[in-house]
C-alpha cells in the first residue's frame, strides 16, 4: 500500500517460488514469496496460512519477530491446531488475546526488530515466541493436573528408563565390581573417580577422539550402534553413546551408594528451561550429581570425557533446570550457578626476540576449564598433525605477514592435564627507527570485541563465562635502541579487572622488558543499566589488547 | 618375515591391483599407475583423474559425463568425498546417472547410497533467486588413504545453446585431466553440419606444452597439474589468468539460439531478443528535451525501482522482463532495468540498443572467443545523432551512443560506475554488434574527503566533528543513507573505520541529500574518542581514525608468488584534521611524499599557534590508481606492493606522533 492509497495486490503464482530439497527419494518443498511493488515508503501487509504435520515435531520455538520492527503482528491459531502451545513474551501493553469460536487470535503491536546488540542472550529476553510441543500420551493425564504433576510423572518415566527398561545383563556385575573397587570415601571424589574409570573403559561412540577412533578401527568392531539400554553389550563392546553412558554411570553410582541426582538442563543458546511448559523435549542434556556435606553439588556429564573434572558447561551456567532426586524420584526446580573465574584460566607466556630486522616470538600457552574444553572440542576429532596445522593456520590468520614456523597442540585429548600450545613465529622488519612492538602477537582477546557498540541498549548483558586471562611477554631491547616507558593500566568495576603493565630492568649489558596483562571476567550477566560500566570494562580490554611497546633508536 | 611385513604394509597403504578391481573399469588403470608414484607433497587429496566427456546430441542437447578419481591423503582431504553437480533447473537439465565408490584402505568397497545424494536449489545460499540446482553426493566412511571415484551423466539444454566451459585447476593437484568432445548422432539426427569448437585459454604458464596433448575440437589431455596457490591476494580475476576450456557446438539448425560465429552476429541476436520487450509504459517525464526527460527517467527509476535478481525459469537469466511487469514488481535485474529504460527512451523517440558488458569480475580480453559467458551485465545504449557532451558517450563505426547503467541509480546520467573502468561493451544493433571501449573519463572517480575538526582535553579525550564527503561510491555511503536510513548510517560509518573504543561515541549530526547527484554526498557526525590523544613519555599520538588504510598483506611470507599482481583503482582520498590541543606539540613527521605505482600522496603536519591556542593541522592527499603486473613480473609486483605498504606503514607510525615542547 503506497502513501497515495494505491495498492499492489499479489496472490498469484508468479510472485512465489517453490524451493525443493531432495534427499534420496524424498522431497521437501518450501514456498518463497517475492513480494512485488516494495518501495522505501509503503506498507507491506501479508496474510498467509501455514499447515504443518505436527506429529513428528518435538519442542519447537518460533520467534514472532524479524529484522525490522513490525507495526502489527496477528497470529490466528485455529481450533484444532495440533500440538500444545504457549506464547512467550506477552505483555499487556503490546499484546492481546481474543478467543472466538474459530480459535485464538494473538495480536502484537509495535514489535521491535530482533535484537542484534553484542553480548545478548536471546533466550533470556522473553521475546515474543510461539512455543509448540507434543505431550506424550503417557503424560496427558498428569499434564491436565498441572506442571507439578507433569514433572513428577516425568520423573517416573525416567525411573523406568534408568531401571526397568535397562538390562544389566551378565557382564555388568563383574564390571561394576571392577569400577567400584576401593572408591574414595568422599562421595564427590568417588563419583569423579568412578566416571574416570568408566571413561577409561567405555568409549563414547558419538564423540570419539582421533586416537580413540584409530584404536577402534584396529578392534574392527563395525559400525553397529550399541543399544543404550543393554549395559552388558555396552561393556562387552567397550562403547556407548551419550545416553548409554548416562544410564551406565547412573547405575554404577547408585550401586556405589552415592544416591546420584539427575540434573535436566537446556542449552541457553537454544532456550531456557521453563517449568510451566510441560515438555521434556526442552532438555538438551542430563548430568549426574552428588552432594557432600558443606559443599556445592558436584555435577558431572558422563557423555563428555574431555570435560575437566568439576567443570559445568557454560551453556548451562546461570540457567534454570530440573533436579531429580533418584532416591524417591522427586523433582525440584533449581538454578545452576556460575562457576568461579579461577576454574577457567588461560595463560600466554611469550618470549620475544627483537632486532631492527626481525621480531620473533615463542609462545607457551596453557588452558584449563572451559578454555581447555572449548579448544579440545574444536580439535579432538583431528589427527594430531592436523591439530597442529589448524593452530598454525589460526595464528597465520591473525598475524598477516608473519611466518609461523611451528605450532603444536599438546594434551588435546587428556582432560586430566591443561591443554597446551607451543607456537613460534617471526616478522621481517625493515630496520625502522621506531619499532611498535606488539607484546602478545596472535593472542586472542579474553572477550569478543565487537566492531560496533550501540549507543544505548535495553537488553540484559550476558557474558560467556567467568574466566582469568593472563599473559606475559619478555624481550631484550636491541643494541642502539631504547624502550619508552608506558603508563600502567589497572582498572576494575562490576564486570572484573583489567591490568597491563610494562617494566624494564638491566640484564647484564642489555635491558629486559617485561609486559604483563591480566583480565578477570567476574560476572556472568548484568542488567542493561550497567551498560556504561560494561563499555568501560570492554574499553579497558580493548586498550590492553591494542597496546604496543615503543622501542626507538637512540638519538 | 620382516620383508613380508613391509610388503604387506606397502600394499595396505597404496592399494593393490586386486583391490583396484573393485573400482569401475575406467578408474583401475589410473589408480594402479598412481599407486606406483609418490603423491604430491603438501597435498590433502590427489585428483588422479578428472575426465569430462561432452557430447552433442542435436536440438541443443548436450550430454556431459564426468569421471573423477581422487586419492585422499590427509584428514582434510576427506572433503573430497563430496561430489557436486550444478544444474539449470526445470527441464533444462537432468542428472541421468550418479555413481560413487569408496575403496577404503582396508580394501572394503563402499558404494554411494542414494540417501546420501542431496539436491538443493542454489538460491538457498544466495540473495539471487534462480531455478539453478546443486546436487551433492557424499560417500560414506571415507578415510585417509581411500580411493574415491565418481561417475555422473547430465543432460543439458542450455537456453543460450549447446555450450559448456570449465576451469581446469583446483585446490588439489591433478595427476591427469582429460576432456573429450563428440557428436552423438542417431538414426534420426544428422549432425554433420555441426561444428565443434574447443578454445583453450590461459594454459601458459600453468600447463607447459610438454605436459599436454590435444586434437583440436576433439580431445585434450594434461598431466601433473599443480594445485591452485593458497593465500595470494591482489590478483586478476581467475577468468583472466587461469587455464580454462570453452566448448561450443555450432548447430546451424538451431534458429532460436544466438549464433557464436562472430561478435557481430551475436550482437544481432541480442538486439532481436531485446527488441521484443521494448514496449514503453505510460510515465510522465518532465523536461523540455529528450536529454532532460532521460535524466528525469533515470532519477525516477533510481527512486522507484530496485535492483534484484529473480529468475523463476531457467531462461530468465538471459531473457528480460517486460517493462509493464517491472513496473508492477518495482524490481528487476540489469536486463530488466535496462529494457525498462530503453523502452521509455524509445517512447521519447530515441533509438536504443542493449550493450553487453562485463563488470567487476574480470575483463573481456581482446582475443576472446565469441561466447555469451564473456558478459555478466547489460546496460543501455542510446543512439545520439550528435554529442550531448556527456562523458559516457562512445563513438563507434556504427554511430555515437550514450551508455547508461540503470543498476547504478546513484551515478548521474552521463557517467558510469567504477566497475566499468578499463572495460569494453558490445553494443547490440540489428545489423550487428559493435565493440566500444569505455572512455576513462566516463567512469566515476571514487573520492573521499575526511575532515576531523575538534579539540582535545588535557587527559586526551577528543571531541570533534567528523565530516565525510563522498564523491561517487568510495564507501557506498550515499546508498547506505538511502537503503539503511539514518539509524544504520552510524553503524555503516563505524564499519568503514578502525574500531571506535567501546566508551567512544559517534552520532549522526547532519546528512546531505543522497538523491542530489550533482554534488558529493556529505555526512557530519559528532565524535567523542576517549584517549584520542594518547601520551607516552614526551610524545603524544593522535588516534588513527579516518586516515589512509594500511594495504593488506598479499603473500604468505617465504612462499614464491604464483599469481600475477593486480590491485587498486582510480581514486582520490584526502584526510584533514584540525585539533585544538592544550600544549605545544611538534610533529615527528612534518612533511612526507609517498610515491609508488599505486599512489602519489603527500603528508603535511604542523602546529599553528595563535593567541595562546594551539592547533594541530594535518593534511594527507592521495591519488590512487590500478596497476597490473603480469606473470613474468609478479615478483616485481610483489616487491612494489611491499614497498608501497612499508611507506604507508611508516607514515601511519610516525605521522600521527607529536613531541611535547
Amino acid at each position: 500500500v503506497y502513501p497515495d492509497g494505491k495498492e499492489v495486490v499479489f496472490n498469484s503464482q508468479k510472485d512465489f517460488k517453490s524451493r525443493t530439497t531432495t534427499v534420496g527419494g524424498s522431497q521437501r518443498k518450501r514456498t518463497l514469496l517475492i513480494p512485488p511493488g516494495i518501495t522505501s515508503d509503503c506498507i507491506l501487509d501479508l496474510h498467509y496460512k501455514e499447515a504443518m504435520d505436527w506429529s513428528n515435531i518435538g519442542h519447537w520455538e518460533r520467534r514472532l519477530m524479524g529484522s525490522y520492527p513490525i507495526d502489527s503482528f496477528r497470529l490466528d491459531l485455529v481450533r484444532g491446531f495440533g500440538p500444545a502451545w504457549t506464547i512467550m513474551g506477552m505483555s499487556s501493553d503490546r499484546s492481546s488475546v481474543v478467543e472466538s469460536s474459530e480459535g485464538k487470535t494473538v495480536v502484537f503491536n509495535n514489535l521491535p526488530a530482533r535484537p542484534d546488540a553484542p553480548f545478548v542472550l536471546e533466550s533470556a529476553l522473553d521475546l515474543p515466541t510461539l512455543v509448540t510441543y507434543n505431550i506424550h500420551p503417557y503424560l496427558h493425564e498428569a499434564a491436565s493436573r498441572g506442571a507439578d504433576a507433569y514433572w513428577k510423572r516425568y520423573a517416573e518415566v525416567m525411573k523406568n528408563i534408568f531401571t526397568v527398561h535397562t538390562s544389566k545383563g551378565w557382564s555388568y556385575s563383574a564390571f561394576a565390581k571392577e569400577m567400584l573397587l576401593d572408591l574414595p570415601k568422599p562421595p564427590q571424589e568417588a563419583l569423579q573417580t568412578l566416571l574416570n574409570r568408566v571413561h577409561g573403559r567405555i568409549l563414547n561412540a558419538q564423540r570419539l577422539s582421533w586416537e580413540e577412533a584409530e584404536e577402534r578401527k584396529k578392534k574392527n568392531v563395525g559400525e553397529r550402534r550399541v543399544d543404550p539400554y543393554d549395559l552388558s553389550e555396552m561393556i562387552k563392546r567397550g562403547e556407548a553413546n551419550d545416553w548409554g553412558l548416562l544410564i551406565l554411570s547412573y547405575r554404577l553410582a547408585t550401586d556405589a551408594g552415592l544416591c546420584p541426582k539427575i540434573l535436566c538442563v537446556a542449552d541457553r543458546d537454544l532456550r531456557l528451561f521453563r517449568y510451566k511448559t510441560m515438555d521434556w523435549n526442552q532438555f538438551t542434556g542430563f548430568l549426574l550429581g552428588v552432594d557432600d556435606f558443606g559443599k556445592e553439588t558436584l555435577w558431572v556429564d558422563p557423555a563428555q570425557r574431555l570435560m575437566p573434572a568439576g567443570m559445568m558447561n557454560p551453556d548451562f551456567q546461570g540457567t534454570p533446570a530440573l533436579v531429580m532426586h533418584t532416591t524417591g524420584w522427586t523433582v525440584e526446580k533449581t538454578m545452576i550457578m556460575a562457576q568461579p573465574e579461577a576454574n577457567n584460566l588461560q595463560e600466554f607466556n611469550y618470549g620475544l626476540s627483537l632486532s631492527p630486522e626481525q621480531l620473533g616470538f615463542q609462545l607457551q600457552a596453557t588452558f584449563t576449564g572451559q578454555p581447555a574444553f572449548a579448544r579440545r572440542a574444536d580439535v579432538y576429532r583431528e589427527e594430531p598433525k592436523e591439530r597442529d596445522r589448524s593452530l598454525k593456520e589460526s595464528f597465520e590468520g591473525r598475524l598477516k605477514g608473519w611466518a609461523i614456523a611451528e605450532a603444536k597442540v599438546e594434551e588435546a585429548v587428556n582432560p586430566q592435564k591443561p591443554l597446551r600450545w607451543a607456537v613460534k613465529g617471526n616478522l621481517e622488519l625493515e630496520g625502522e627507527r621506531r619499532l611498535n612492538v606488539r607484546p602478545f602477537p596472535g593472542m586472542t582477546s579474553p572477550l569478543y570485541l565487537p566492531d560496533v557498540w550501540p549507543e544505548r541498549r535495553s537488553e540484559k548483558i550476558v557474558l560467556p563465562y567467568r574466566k582469568i586471562h593472563r599473559a606475559k611477554s619478555t624481550f631484550k631491547v636491541p643494541k642502539g635502541y631504547v624502550v619508552r616507558t608506558a603508563t600502567v593500566l589497572d582498572e576494575r568495576n562490576l564486570f572484573g579487572t583489567v591490568q597491563w603493565k610494562q617494566s624494564s630492568k638491566p640484564l647484564g649489558a642489555d635491558t629486559e622488558v617485561v609486559v604483563e596483562m591480566e583480565v578477570q571476567v567476574k560476572v556472568l550477566s548484568a542488567g542493561s543499566e550497567d551498560y556504561a560500566l560494561f563499555r568501560d570494562y570492554m574499553g579497558w580490554i580493548t586498550e590492553a589488547m591494542n597496546r604496543t611497546v615503543l622501542v626507538e633508536k637512540e638519538s | 618375515m620382516k620383508k613380508m611385513l613391509a610388503l604387506a604394509l606397502l600394499i595396505a597403504v597404496t592399494g593393490s591391483a586386486e583391490e583396484f578391481q573393485k573400482l569401475p573399469e575406467w578408474a583401475r588403470p589410473h589408480a594402479e599407475a598412481a599407486s606406483k608414484e609418490a603423491a604430491p607433497a603438501e597435498a590433502d587429496a590427489w585428483v588422479v583423474l578428472d575426465r569430462t566427456e561432452i557430447a552433442y546430441a542435436g536440438e541443443g542437447e548436450v550430454r556431459t559425463r564426468k569421471l573423477r578419481l581422487v586419492k585422499v591423503l590427509t584428514e582434510r582431504g576427506l572433503a573430497a568425498r563430496v561430489f557436486w553437480l550444478g544444474g539449470l533447473g526445470g527441464k533444462s537439465s537432468k542428472v541421468k546417472k550418479l555413481k560413487g565408490w569408496n575403496l577404503r584402505p582396508d580394501g572394503e568397497l563402499v558404494k554411494l547410497d542414494t540417501d546420501s545424494v542431496v539436491t538443493v536449489d542454489t538460491d538457498s545460499f544466495t540473495e539471487e533467486i534462480t531455478t539453478g540446482t546443486l546436487t551433492g553426493a557424499s560417500l560414506d566412511r571415507v578415510e585417509k588413504g581411500s580411493w574415491i571415484a565418481f561417475e555422473s551423466l547430465q543432460v543439458f539444454r542450455h537456453p543460450m545453446g549447446p555450450v559448456d566451459g570449465m576451469m581446469i585447476l583446483e585446490g588439489h593437484p591433478i595427476r591427469r585431466f582429460e576432456l573429450a568432445l563428440a557428436k552423438k548422432e542417431g538414426w534420426f539426427t544428422d549432425l554433420k553440419q555441426v561444428e565443434v569448437q574447443m578454445d583453450m585459454r590461459h594454459f601458459a604458464p600453468w600447463i607447459p606444452v610438454d605436459r599436454m596433448e590435444q586434437v583440436p575440437g576433439n580431445r585434450l589431455a594434461a598431466w601433473n597439474l599443480p594445485a591452485l596457490p593458497k593465500g595470494e591476494g591482489a590478483h586478476p580475476h581467475p577468468r583472466n589468468m587461469l587455464p580454462q576450456v570453452l566448448v561450443r557446438f555450432q548447430d546451424p539448425n538451431l534458429k532460436e539460439q544466438p549464433s557464436y560465429s562472430s561478435w557481430e552476429s551475436l550482437g544481432t541476436a541480442f538486439s532481436k531478443r531485446y527488441a521484443a520487450f521494448l514496449q514503453p509504459i505510460p510515465l510522465t517525464l518532465e523536461g523540455s528535451d529528450p536529454r532532460a526527460r532521460l535524466n528525469a527517467l533515470h532519477r525516477w527509476m533510481g527512486r522507484e525501482l530496485t535492483y534484484k535478481q529473480v529468475y523463476l525459469t531457467p531462461d530468465r537469466g538471459w531473457i528480460p522482463e517486460s517493462p509493464a511487469e517491472v513496473h508492477r514488481k518495482r524490481f528487476g535485474d540489469c536486463k530488466d532495468l535496462s529494457t525498462f529504460f530503453m523502452a521509455q527512451a524509445l517512447g521519447q523517440g530515441l533509438k536504443v540498443a542493449p550493450a553487453l558488458a562485463r563488470i567487476v569480475d574480470g575483463v573481456i580480453e581482446a582475443d576472446e572467443p565469441v561466447f555469451f559467458g564473456a558478459f555478466n551485465h547489460v546496460i543501455a545504449a542510446i543512439r545520439l545523432d550528435q554529442s550531448w557532451g556527456m562523458p559516457a558517450e562512445v563513438e563507434t563505426p556504427k554511430g555515437r551512443f550514450l551508455l547508461v547503467d540503470e543498476t547504478a541509480p546513484l551515478t548521474p546520467l552521463g557517467l558510469l560506475p567504477r566497475g566499468h573502468g578499463g572495460r569494453r561493451v558490445l553494443i547490440c544493433l540489428e545489423d550487428g554488434g559493435v565493440w566500444a571501449e569505455i572512455p576513462s573519463t566516463a567512469v566515476q572517480v571514487s573520492e573521499l574527503d575526511i575532515l576531523l575538526k575538534g579539540q582535545s582535553t588535557l587527559a586526551g579525550e577528543l571531541t570533534a566533528e567528523f565530516r565525510i564527503r563522498e564523491g561517487a561510491d568510495a564507501w557506498g555511503l550515499r546508498a547506505a543513507a538511502i537503503h539503511q536510513g539514518k539509524a544504520k548510517l552510524r553503524e555503516f560509518v563505524l564499519r568503514n573505520l578502525e574500531d571506535l573504543p567501546p566508551t567512544g561515541s559517534l552520532e549522526v549530526k547532519e546528512i546531505g541529500d543522497p538523491w542530489d547527484l550533482d554534488k558529493p554526498f556529505e555526512v557530519a557526525l559528532n565524535l567523542k574518542y576517549p584517549a584520542g590523544l594518547r601520551s607516552s613519555g614526551n610524545e603524544v599520538t593522535l588516534m588513527n581514525w579516518g586516515m589512509v588504510r594500511l594495504p593488506g598483506v598479499i603473500q604468505k611470507p617465504g612462499t614464491p608468488r604464483q599469481f600475477p599482481v593486480q590491485a587498486g583503482y582510480r581514486h582520490r582520498f584526502r584526510y584533514r584534521a584540525e585539533v585544538e590541543v592544550s600544549s605545544k606539540l611538534m610533529p615527528l613527521l612534518a612533511e612526507e611524499k609517498l610515491e609508488s605505482l599505486w599512489r602519489q600522496a603527500s603528508w603535511k603536519a604542523e602546529l599553528k599557534s595563535e593567541a595562546g591556542t594551539h592547533r594541530l593541522c594535518l593534511d594527507y592527499q592521495e591519488e590512487g590508481r590500478g596497476v597490473l603486473f603480469g606473470f613474468e613480473k609478479r615478483e616485481e609486483g610483489l616487491s612494489a606492493w611491499k614497498k608501497d605498504r612499508a611507506g604507508v606503514r611508516r607514515l601511519l607510525q610516525e605521522g600521527l606522533v607529536f613531541r611535547v615542547q
